[in-house]
């Protein structure tokens, strides 16, 4: 038989889920306070890249000071998040890609859409900088030398705008993707960047990203600065008429705080070890 | 070593947002298993019950179901509680409410799978005894629980272990949103992705320790068998 | 009541694929001891398992006073099956008495009445209270035999109630038997104890290698 007596047992068990119980208990109470605001979330569907480089958890509380709203951000992939839009899933889309975002508003899917702000996506590589792309008169030129190189190249694969930003580089290089050098990884930026650092690779990012991560590796920007490369956000509020469901006021309150003289002020002050991530650009 | 003690310091310094994840994480689980639970013990009573090549296709069919990767469990449900879906109009999608269903689904086999397994190992005996003295098939649950009660309470404690540390269902329906449906897995995850890995390293301490203790009460429970 | 207790008619009874009894035809008579005897393995449980309705599918038809005990009735009502080695429910000997009262549909006070009156007749004073699960091979079938009769029936099957005890405990369930088989209540029971065969059986049949043989007095 066992060690413990049968009754000190069940005494052990029956303590164990009681607590557990008591333990969960006081946000069963928080839960019922989310519930009843319910009307007052707004769900933003974005890109890793915004959640992740804290821009949005510095700006956001602010937005629900101002304006009582709660948002519920949802950080995925640019295409994601555009589907998100389309399935009505979210209330208001913050991606970076213009060509899909164009498409997502041709196709009806959003009522309005403005420009907020931009980044830039650099090269990043090993510091030996084996495909000689420093010296690279364009990105293009910087991409054509990294496949002639055979270098690694850790791709996103996912349909990010990081992604189709990068294939839309290799399109213009004439180099046909695909060989062993070329790894898709599947993953967020702060991953991919990861991997190349310990594969010694080279791989395309956003600044933003890379501020956050950068002294966690020993990559460095081997490229810059090609307008080619500049990464605007675009905000889009979801059409309301897809569903009962879209909290459009909420979302048309977001967009606008997002691009008023406030929004765009505290983005353009928001820093990341010192470093400015992310220039407002709405134009009235 | 530092990354360890950083992470040691996040639990033990009460890191407010670091214990809200984890409450989040077990408030979650707590009401899986208790969604799995719940239909879980009578399918699996039916199937105790039945008998012949029925029992044995439904059996093969629910080991099937266990098998399956939790994001495809997390798409079915997506594709059911998204604003398409039929389920759309509840707004479950990305809040507490989907990932507790997908984490019930995702359990719902384990559990069946645990529960009948279990019946079958118990004394045949109790069920010829119900049968002969005229037990009904509410009175022939009521007992045969009672008899294997630690087999339901450890495929519960499985259930409760399986859907803590998953994370496909988690993150895609509960869209692992600060402060509202990130738990440990989804923010291990993200945090991972980021490069934070003490703040990861302490979610993990902490997952390890509940599973440690499932195990604990799991084992207390094979020993009073 | 006919004369006829279990008719059984062309039984085959197949597990896992394999033929495992077979029995042509058999009559067991109410009110008296019926035993099946033979060797381990010779079908003697499993007869026993079908007239009590806890084995099938089977070919051929085996009846309960009349009715095919697949759908008889009355079958459940008045007979009960006592395993070779009983088991109890991990609840004090009452309880399980009290349990399977209930499941039998008698009210509080006629089970209060029951538990009584078997209680002076089997003297379980000393037991009630006992865990039922932690009992000894012999008070767990004196148990079981009281819970059948508390139950109310008048058809007991019992697959070797006196085997593998101690000589004083198989003198107290010989004792318990011969007054059942008194006091009127039809007994079927599988036994190779032929100093119990010899004491108490009416009628015997013979099993060998899954075959039920004919009956002998």
């Amino acid at each position: 038989m066992s060690f413990l007596s049968n009754k000190k047992a069940k005494a052990i068990l029956a303590f164990a889920l009681i607590a557990a119980f008591v333990f969960t208990l006081p946000v069963y109470a928080t839960g019922t306070k989310e519930a009843k605001v319910q009307n007052k979330i707004v769900r933003l569907a974005t890109t890793t890249s915004t959640e992740n480089s804290g821009l949005l958890g510095y700006l956001l509380p602010i937005f629900t000071k101002d304006t009582g709203y709660e948002v519920h951000v949802v950080a995925v992939g640019t295409g994601a998040a555009l589907k998100l839009g389309e399935n009505a899933d979210a209330d208001v889309v913050l991606v970076h890609a213009r060509s899909e975002e164009d498409k997502f508003m041709a196709a009806g899917h959003g009522t309005e859409r403005r420009d907020v702000m931009y980044n830039d996506f650099i090269v990043l590589g090993p510091k030996t900088d084996p495909a000689g792309i420093a010296k690279a008169k364009n990105a293009v030129e910087a991409f054509a030398l990294i496949a002639k190189s055979g270098s690694w190249f850790v791709s996103r694969g996912d349909r990010s705008g990081t992604h189709v930003m990068e294939l839309d580089l290799w399109n213009k290089a004439g180099v046909s993707i695909g060989g062993s050098w070329y790894k898709e990884a599947g993953q967020g930026m702060e991953q991919v960047i990861l991997m190349s650092n310990s594969m010694g690779a080279y791989t395309l990012s956003d600044r933003g990203t890379w501020i956050a991560v950068s002294d966690k590796t020993d990559l460095a920007i081997l490229y810059q600065g090609d307008p080619v490369l500049f990464n605007p956000y675009g905000i889009i509020t979801v059409d309301p008429g897809k569903s009962e469901n879209i909290n459009y006021a909420g979302a048309k309150a977001l967009l606008d705080w997002m691009t008023s003289d406030k929004g765009q002020k505290l983005i353009a002050g928001f820093q990341l070890k010192d470093q400015v991530l992310f220039f407002p650009n709405y134009k009235k | 070593m530092s990354a360890f003690s950083k992470a040691v310091a996040l639990i033990v310094g009460g890191d407010k947002s670091l214990w809200f994840v984890i409450n989040t994480s077990l408030r979650f689980s707590f009401w899986s298993t208790i969604f799995s639970v719940l239909p879980g013990l009578p399918l699996a009573f039916m199937l105790f019950l039945m008998k012949g090549r029925l029992r044995n296709i439904l059996a093969a069919i629910v080991n099937a179901i266990m098998a399956l990767p939790t994001v495809v469990i997390g798409l079915f449900v997506y594709s059911a509680i998204s604003n398409r879906g039929p389920l759309g109009s509840l707004k479950l999608l990305f809040a507490p409410g989907g990932v507790i269903i997908g984490q019930s689904l995702l359990a719902l086999p384990l559990v069946i799978a645990m529960t009948y397994t279990g019946f079958q190992k118990l004394d045949p005996r109790y069920h010829e005894t119900l049968t002969t003295l005229g037990a009904g098939l509410f009175s022939k649950m009521a007992a045969i629980m009672r008899e294997g009660r630690y087999v339901i309470l450890q495929a519960a404690l499985s259930a409760f272990g399986r859907v803590t540390g998953e994370v496909g269902v988690s993150m895609m329906l509960g869209g692992n949103i600060k402060g509202y449906t990130r738990t440990m897995t989804t923010s291990v995850a993200l945090e991972i992705s980021k490069g934070e890995f003490e703040y990861a390293l302490a979610l993990g301490l902490i997952l390890l320790i509940v599973a440690l203790l499932i195990n604990v009460l799991s084992h207390l429970g094979i020993r009073n068998d | 009541m006919t004369d006829t207790l279990f008719l059984v008619e062309e039984l085959r009874f197949s597990y896992n694929k394999s033929l495992t009894l077979s029995c042509d035809s058999l009559v067991i008579k109410p009110s008296l001891c019926t035993v099946f005897r033979g060797p381990n393995g010779s079908g003697k449980t499993t007869m026993l398992k079908i007239l009590n309705n806890l084995l099938g599918p089977f070919a051929g038809r085996v009846e309960f006073d009349g009715q095919a005990v697949q759908e008889s009735t009355e079958l459940r009502r008045r007979s009960m099956y006592v395993h070779q080695h009983p088991v109890m429910f991990a609840s004090t000997v009452e309880a399980n008495i009290r349990h399977a009262m209930r499941l039998k549909k008698f009210s509080k006070a006629e089970a209060d009445a029951r538990l009584a009156s078997i209680n002076r007749e089997f003297n379980l004073d000393a037991l009630l209270d006992k865990k039922a699960n932690r009992l000894s091979g012999g008070e767990t079938q004196r148990v079981a035999i009281a819970r059948a009769i508390a139950c109310g029936v008048d058809t007991l099957l019992f697959d070797e109630p006196t085997s593998s005890m101690d000589r004083e405990m198989d003198a107290i369930i010989k004792k318990m038997l011969l007054k059942l088989k008194n006091d009127g209540y039809s007994i079927i029971m599988a036994s190779h104890d032929d100093e119990l065969i010899d004491a108490i059986a009416d009628h015997v049949v013979s099993f060998e290698r899954g075959v039920c043989k004919g009956q002998e007095n």
